[in-house]
């Protein structure tokens, strides 16, 4: 099954690569496993204008059923927010009341297991972390199974892509076997990457145990790149639900400040969601260097290639602040996209 | 056998004698280490068993190179060979085991900037990110990589025990150098965390963990200002947090440190009575805590 899997993924990436016409010396830093951008993607915009749970749940339900082919029956789904840091501002985090709200809404969907999943950047210390959050008392009340993903049993993975050195990456059993993966970031900017959204988040699952806190061997390899590369060497299907109820703008992701935006941004396709994530935030997602290179052959930046389902994102669209080393990135005219 | 922590340990310790990160899980040397650490320093007649099992799942995997694996699935040399030579420091300070523990000990290093970085930064100093002197240099969690805070306290606590087995001017200047990065590392409001100070003209916040992991590696070294900042913010941190792995942490620092721990040691043993499971590290520092000795690491005046 899996070889198959495997075997269909490089014949449509070879395929997708010959009709991209990549160049030569691009199409050297990625395998063909790690092609996935498709002829087009559908990311939707569902307005959330509060962290009622009620309403969440109503929200990520509806949110889910945009997607046709998003069928979690019998499947092991793995959720994975954003949990970094504790801040009683408490805009750092993905909502707990969002993951709990998503937990109910995939079970609902017929999913056999739904796991919460994180390994945090900075704290070692997860029950401090999950309880002062708040995520330990939604867990306890949803009876969902949190994994410590710096702790969990890892296997090394040759990387698809050559965007950093790294060769290779020690990463998560619960990550590597799920049957589908959801990234849970928070809707923010970053002082180093610009935006920080679905592929950033999946720095929380490269192994604290075996890489530190933080997580600097991949700020050694080169934060964009190593973005890329761990983005590229998932092999698992996946989908993405970015907390924007409420935003952080500025010194991001830490220090930044709160932005109402109330929104949740879902989609199958990570960089065809963080991309319309940044317009949200009035950010060109050209102009973040990450995004804009994997839109060559893991998923879709351009707007003309996404198709936005739900609400216009212009109905939503906020002037997030950026820290003066990213004032390149803001736009600077109008966006289109729905 | 009546601190609570060690019953727990007990419970959790793995059939193949070695402990995971939490119980059930695969075992690993950070929480083998720590465990087997912790259960000595509690030694009774119960404990003699688990405390040769962990011994036994530790010994065979020490690599040629003198370092400990993180774990069976991951196999290269790690940054918990500090806490397996301070278990080590404990059972078998004169072995042969440990010296070759230490003498990789010292061979790690941080990275420091590079001559570019140095010519760059000469030119443009204000384009510094962070607020911390980048040459100092401690202990990485990976070969090669930044010195950073928790790393460097464990191979201090380790080294500061080992200065009689691996000798020479070697040592000394590396926990001198140590000393100072700790020291450097320091947040401005007391306390540490996991080594940075200030990003893009911002305080950071220090954590109660890694702030007790420094000042139990600075635990020779009280007259500094920087450990007095530390004890206040932990002691201020603390009555905000009400973790096992802080309070286990703190109660040690403050016995240690020789403060009143007696307050930090009944919150502690009364959140350890309703423990339902969690990691085992904090088990130990707990046991540790718990422990009937004020300095069951043996780290004030090493």
């Amino acid at each position: 099954m899996h070889d198959r899997r495997r075997f269909l993924k490089i014949a449509a990436g070879a395929t997708a690569a010959t009709a991209l016409g990549c160049r030569r010396e691009e199409s050297e830093r990625w395998t063909p496993a790690a092609v996935r951008k498709a002829a087009r993607s559908s990311v939707a915009v569902v307005p959330a204008p509060s962290y009622d749970e009620a309403r969440l749940l109503e929200a990520v339900r509806g949110g889910l059923a945009l997607f046709d082919d998003l069928d979690v029956r019998g499947r092991r789904v793995v959720l994975k927010p954003n949990l970094v840091e504790f801040d009683p501002r408490g805009v750092i985090n993905t909502h707990p009341a969002l993951i709990a709200a998503t937990v109910e809404a995939f079970r609902l969907a017929g999913a056999g297991e739904v796991i919460v999943a994180e390994g945090p950047g900075h704290r070692r210390d997860n029950e401090y972390l999950l309880t002062a959050s708040g995520l330990a008392g939604q867990l306890r009340d949803t009876g969902a199974r949190y994994v410590d993903l710096n702790h969990d049993a890892v296997r090394r993975v040759e990387l698809a892509s050559r965007f950093t050195d790294l060769g290779g990456l020690y990463l998560p059993e619960t990550v590597l076997n799920a049957d589908l993966l959801v990234s849970m970031p928070k809707l923010k900017t970053h002082h180093w990457a610009g935006v920080t959204l679905s592929m950033k988040n999946l720095f929380g699952i490269v192994p604290g145990a075996v890489y530190g806190w933080p997580k600097n061997v991949l700020h050694w390899a080169g934060l964009g790149g190593s973005i890329i590369d761990i983005n590229a060497v998932i092999d698992v299907p996946r989908f993405n639900i970015v907390d924007g109820v409420l935003g952080m703008e500025g010194n991001g992701p830490i220090q930044g400040e709160a932005k109402e935006v109330g929104v949740l941004v879902l989609g199958a396709d990570p960089v065809a969601v963080d991309a319309t994530g940044a317009r949200l935030m009035s950010i060109d997602p050209w102009k973040v260097g990450y995004l804009a290179a994997v839109d060559a052959f893991l998923g879709n930046v351009g707007d003309d290639r996404i198709e936005q389902r739900a609400e216009p994102l212009s109905a939503f669209q906020a002037d997030f602040a950026v820290i003066e080393n990213f004032a390149g990135i803001k736009v600077t005219a109008p966006l289109t996209g729905g | 056998m009546s601190n609570p922590a060690v019953q727990h340990l007990m419970r959790g310790q793995s059939a193949d004698g070695g402990w995971g990160a939490y119980p059930g899980g695969a075992s690993r040397t950070e929480s083998t280490a720590l465990a087997t650490l912790a259960l000595s320093a509690n030694a009774a007649d119960e404990t003699a068993g688990a405390i040769a099992a962990g011994r036994g799942w530790l010994d065979p995997r020490q690599l040629p190179s003198g370092a400990w694996p993180l774990g069976d699935d991951a196999p290269e040399p790690s940054w918990s060979t500090s806490l397996v030579a301070l278990a080590l420091s404990h059972f078998a300070p004169e072995s042969e085991r440990i010296a070759s523990a230490a003498r990789w000990l010292l061979g790690q290093k941080g990275r420091g900037t590079s001559w570019w970085g140095k010519v760059y930064f000469w030119f443009f100093p204000d384009r510094r990110a962070v607020e911390l002197d980048p040459d100092l240099i401690g202990w990485p969690w990976v070969e090669d990589t930044f010195s950073w805070v928790e790393p460097t306290s464990y191979a201090m606590m380790a080294l500061k025990r080992l200065r009689g087995v691996v000798g020479g001017g070697g040592v000394e200047d590396r926990l001198e150098e140590a000393d100072r990065l700790l020291v450097d590392r320091a947040c401005r409001g007391g306390g540490w965390n996991y080594g940075n100070t200030r990003v893009l003209g911002e305080d950071l916040w220090p954590y109660p963990d890694t702030t007790a992991l420094a000042l139990l590696a600075l635990a020779d070294r009280a007259e500094l200002p920087e450990v007095g900042g530390g004890l206040t913010a932990l002691e201020r941190m603390l009555a905000e947090n009400d973790s096992i792995l802080s309070l286990g942490l703190g109660a040690l620092v403050f016995g240690v440190h020789g403060r009143d721990a007696l307050p930090l040691r009944e919150r502690l043993a009364a959140k350890l009575e309703t423990w339902d499971g969690g990691e085992i590290r904090a088990l130990a520092w707990a046991a540790l805590a718990l422990a009937e000795s004020d300095d069951p690491l043996g780290v004030r005046g090493a």
